[in-house]
């Protein structure tokens, strides 16, 4: 059982590569047999006539990191994971890139697929980060999740 | 007690990022923040003191380090 411990935290856009890197260090695991993948992408919300550019994404680090374990921990107690890794980004992120990453995989596709669902909602919901809509006029709006 | 308080998200918009503060508990120092900060008022908050979220009044100690946060919205 492998478990990212550092920081999730990513500065900027999370690259394409990556997703692809997070990839290929499974190949040598011979018991995973399915793997689930949750990539968020920045949206061009249009608001008052107004398209968003990017979002700026802030965190209260620590408090974070913190919740993150307990994540993490009730997870792995609730779903019989190989591995897990989580990605979120830090700063300013652009209309059609990549701010969140989330990868679990299991033995059997039931556990990756739900764990990673869980994690989604779990990380969206209970994770101190604030994202600050920015458009192309300059002015902002912060982001209210539905 | 003098605190530490540090804010997130909106509410930069409205206070500094972090500065010191003079309260007791966490009643008093919001209720400070919004006599001076009307806008706070209508806020809906989550308030962490040391690193732990509190959904109760909370008496300070002195240097206690106070999060006020908006509503998440990662993702």
């Amino acid at each position: 059982m492998t478990k990212q411990k550092n920081d999730i935290f990513f500065q900027g856009p999370i690259p394409a590569t990556l997703v692809a890197e997070a990839i290929s260090q499974h190949h040598n695991k011979p018991k995973i047999g399915a793997h689930s993948i949750f990539l968020g992408q920045i949206r061009a919300d249009q608001i008052d006539g107004k398209a968003v550019k990017s979002i700026d994404y802030t965190t209260n680090r620590e408090l974070a990191l913190l919740k993150m374990a307990e994540i993490r921990e009730a997870v792995f107690d609730k779903y019989p994971l190989a591995c897990m890794h989580v990605y979120h980004s830090e700063g300013e992120v652009r209309v059609g890139e990549i701010c969140f990453f989330v990868f679990t995989s299991s033995a059997h596709r039931r556990a990756a697929m739900d764990a990673c669902d869980e994690l989604v909602e779990r990380i969206k919901k209970e994770m101190p980060i604030w994202g600050k809509e920015l458009f192309e006029d300059d002015t902002h709006q912060w982001k209210i999740n539905k | 007690m003098k605190v530490q308080v540090k804010t997130f998200g909106s509410l930069t918009d409205i206070l500094a990022k972090e500065f010191y503060i003079t309260a007791n508990d966490t009643t008093e120092l919001l209720a400070t923040l919004t006599h001076d900060h009307a806008e706070l008022a209508q806020r809906s908050l989550l308030i962490a003191v040391n690193n732990t979220i509190v959904k109760t009044a909370v008496t300070f100690q002195e240097n206690d380090i106070v999060a006020l946060m908006p509503p998440y919205s990662g993702g």
